[in-house]
Formats: C-alpha cells, structure tokens, sequence
C-alpha cells in the first residue's frame, strides 16, 4: 500500500485514533506551568552559577551542564543544584534484604522487550521507602518506548549496599515496568533492579552520553552475541572503571573516564571496583532501540 | 467545560459553542490544516469552514467526540482547498505526492466505496490491536500528516524510533490486510 492511499484513508480513522492524539488542555496547561518553572529555575540558576562553583568543593552541585562555557571536561546531568526545598534520601542509608532480581541478567534486547516503558527521565523528589523500594517523583523527558505520563514515580530497588540512591537532578535512561508497590499510581520500577538503568551524561559540546554504571547490561549483551549487538555500538569508548589508565579508543574517553571515576569516588560508596562502567553515545543507544521496534 | 456540554450549546443553537470548540480545538485543528496547507492564514480559514460545517450539522449530529469531529471536518476542507489550489498545477506536472490520492477521488463508485468501507474498517481493526503509542504514532504521521521530526519532537522520541515504528506498522498492515483478501 502506497503511502498516498494511506493518507487518504486515514480521513476515515476511527474518532477514538484521532482522540488519542489530542492532549487535554489541563495537561498543556500543566505543561505551560513546567515550562514557565523550567524558565525560572534557569534564571535563580544562572545568577547563582559563580557562586555554585565557588562551593561546589562545599557539597554544593552545580547545573553547569546546561552553559555552553563550561569550564572543563564533561559534566554529568546529574550535576544540579539542588533547591533548598528538595527532598532526598540520606545518601548513607542503605536498605538490606536478599533480591531474586539479580539472578539473571538481561541484555539491552531482553532489558527492552521485558520494559513496559523505556525513557528518559530527571528525578525529582524522595517521597518515600520501604525495605526494599526507594521511591522519587520524575519528570518524563524522552520516551523510547510505551506509553508514560509527564510525571512519574520511580521506585528504586535497593539490595544490601547496591545501588546508590538517586539524587534529584539525576538524568537517568531507565527501562521500566509497573511498580508492585502500592499506594502509588503511575508508578514504575527498573528492570532487573538496577540492571537496565543508565546515567546520562554530557559533554560541553552538548553530546550526551548513556553510562552503563553496573555495566552487567552490556557485559551480557557482549556474553551472549546476540544479534546486531554489540556490533553496532560502535562509540563504546570506555570498559575500564574504576582505572583511567584501561580507558580506551579516544581522548575523549579518556577524559570521560576521569571524571566517572572522580564522580563515583564522590558519590558512590557501593562500587567497590569490581563493576565494569560502559558508555556509549546516546545516538548509538537510540539507534540500537529503533531496531529493537 | 467538557464536549458534551459544548455539543449541548451546539445543540441549543448557542454561539458560545463556537468559542468555545475554537478555544479547545482550535490550536489542534489550524496546525494539522497548515502541515497539509503550508498557509497558517489559509489554515485558519479551513478551521472557520470545519466550524461553520459543524453549526450547520449539529443538530442533528450529535458527535460523542468533538475534538476528532471537528479535526475531520478541518481534515477535509484543508483538503479540498490544496486540491482546488493544485488544479492548475495539475496541467503543469506540479504535484506534491502525499494528498495526490486522498484529493483526487472526493466520490467513489458505490461498489468502490463498499470496498473502501471495508478496507478502512480493517485498518481501524488493525489499530486497535496495536499498543497505544505506536496508534498515536501512525495517526498522527497520516492523518494530521505530521513530519517524522515533529512527531519525534512532541512524543519525545528520537525520528530512527518514529521511522522504524511506522516502517512496521505499514509492513504489519500489508501483510493483515493481505491476510483478509484486500488487494493492495
């Protein structure tokens, strides 16, 4: 069928086909008031950008991602100021308990077919646990696959020391499914816990990068060959964390690596360096989920 | 105000109705006529005429759904318009590819129409079963005649997934349709 007949019948596309595509006001209006927020946030954040990397040594993080001048290197999504009245978890509490969730593992392919919903998202506030679940808002900022809401709730599972709580700000690629939790709607959780979850970073330039934390994800892409994998992720530029020295390819990478180390140093006690760190370039990744359709 | 109450001032003669459809729809339906169109101003004068037709056909319409009422209604005029605006191009060889056939047959043959009442009830078939966001995907690529870049933008998806999604819709209708005796 030629793509003119196509156009053509589609005058007749059932009401409800056409429906769906048609946002409600209350939510273009909720979008127009994120947006207006976004707009502001930026303004407080860009007055305060001299001063958030003067303290940053202080535990301060700055939003320097989104200026074009930065200073050095790469800096992570994640790197955001946080507001006063943002709500995280003690970075140091950890929650125990045994999981079955790490008695397999997934490759992108099996992560993406099990995901109800894989996207790109910024974590928002802590809004709660329980022993094995932490739980934070998120704003849905790209949809791979499935079918999300704007707003979100993540609910992270935590086994013994693993992973580290998401911090606000975190820009994270995450492949969903419902959340078992109760007592919340729209809420979902990763996928082989925190297996099919990876950190999104960027590069002055403005390339981002998707960052394999566990690496588990890609080492049993790698294990099992599976078809169109990883073959064609051709920017995979680092396999050696926690040592710069394993970096490499490209310079890039090199530099990359430094600041991955520096960073997890910082912020997560749970590596203990026998963890494999995989970036790719996010082009490669969306690549990768385009074949998986 | 929801669109039954709209419908219902529709129904009541009440000129509100038409604020109020412009107010929830408007937006929607002037920027599908400008993708087909590529004339904001000619774009708003289809939505005028799709208003105009709906105060003339409500009552006795009564459309559960007045968003994809009047997104139909916008649909054809916009339609209508490029095909008398490409009449004369058509002498010239000028003929831009996508509303060649959606423009070119405003009243089939009875038996043709038959035909077509029963293709389109396949392809809405067909959508039905499909997930929501590859429908949405497919709808808004060929009926509100979306670019891919456009609708990557506002699904949040990158284009490669929007492409690669309606690579396969149109393969998978094919082959279902094909399945069901319809000859493409």
């Amino acid at each position: 069928m030629n793509n003119e007949k196509l156009y053509a019948l589609a005058g007749e596309l059932d009401d409800r086909f056409i429906a769906e595509t048609m946002k409600p006001r209350a939510a273009r209006r909720r979008y127009l008031r994120y947006a207006a927020a976004a707009a502001a946030l930026l303004l407080i954040f860009g007055a305060a950008f001299g001063v958030a990397k003067a303290e940053r040594e202080g535990g301060i993080r700055a939003m320097r991602n989104l200026y074009k001048d930065l200073p050095e290197g790469y800096e992570f999504m994640s790197e955001l100021t946080v507001p006063k009245d943002a709500v995280q978890p003690e970075s140091s509490a950890y929650y125990g308990g045994s999981s079955s969730e790490y008695e397999r593992s997934y490759t992108f392919r099996e992560a993406y077919q099990e995901a109800y919903a894989v996207c790109a998202v910024s974590i928002g506030d802590y809004i709660g646990r329980n022993e094995w679940s932490t739980d934070y808002n998120a704003t849905v900022e790209r949809i791979y696959k499935g079918d999300l809401p704007e707003e979100i709730t993540v609910c992270q599972y935590v086994h013994g020391k693993r992973p580290t709580p998401f911090h606000y700000g975190d820009k994270l690629l995450l492949f969903l499914r419902e959340s078992r939790r109760e007592g919340y709607t729209n809420a979902y959780e990763v996928v082989g816990a925190d297996i099919a979850q990876m950190y999104l970073a960027a590069a002055h330039d403005g390339s981002v990068y998707a960052i394999d934390f566990s690496g588990l994800m890609s080492l049993a892409s790698y294990e099992s060959d599976e078809a169109g994998y990883p073959h064609n992720l051709s920017e995979l530029i680092v396999d050696g964390y926690p040592d710069p020295e394993n970096a490499e390819q490209t310079e890039n990478g090199k530099a990359l690596l430094r600041e991955l180390a520096e960073y997890l140093a910082k912020t997560d006690p749970g590596l203990d360096g026998a963890y494999m760190c995989y970036v790719f370039e996010i082009g490669e990744i969306e690549r990768l989920f385009a074949e998986f359709e | 105000m929801n669109d039954r109450e709209t419908v219902g001032l529709f129904l009541k003669r009440d000129e509100a109705a038409l604020q109020k459809a412009q107010a929830e729809y408007g937006a929607y339906c002037v920027r599908m006529a400008n993708n087909i169109l590529g004339d904001p101003r000619d774009a708003e004068e289809c939505f005028s005429d799709a208003l105009a037709a709906a105060w003339n056909s409500i009552p006795p319409d009564e459309p559960e759904d007045l968003g994809a009422y009047l997104a139909r209604l916008t649909r054809n005029a916009a339609v209508d318009a490029w095909r008398r605006a490409h009449a004369a191009k058509r002498g010239s060889g000028s003929m831009p590819l996508p509303l060649d056939e959606a423009a070119s047959s405003p009243s089939p043959a009875p038996e043709e129409a038959l035909y077509e009442g029963d293709l389109i009830e396949a392809i809405n078939g067909f959508l039905s079963a499909q997930p929501k966001h590859k429908r949405v995907i497919f709808t808004m690529r060929y009926f509100r005649f979306e670019s891919v870049a456009d609708i990557a933008a506002e699904l949040k998806r990158s284009p490669g997934s929007v492409s690669a999604v309606l690579r396969r819709l149109k393969t998978g209708l094919e082959r279902y349709l094909k399945e069901r005796g319809f000859e493409l």
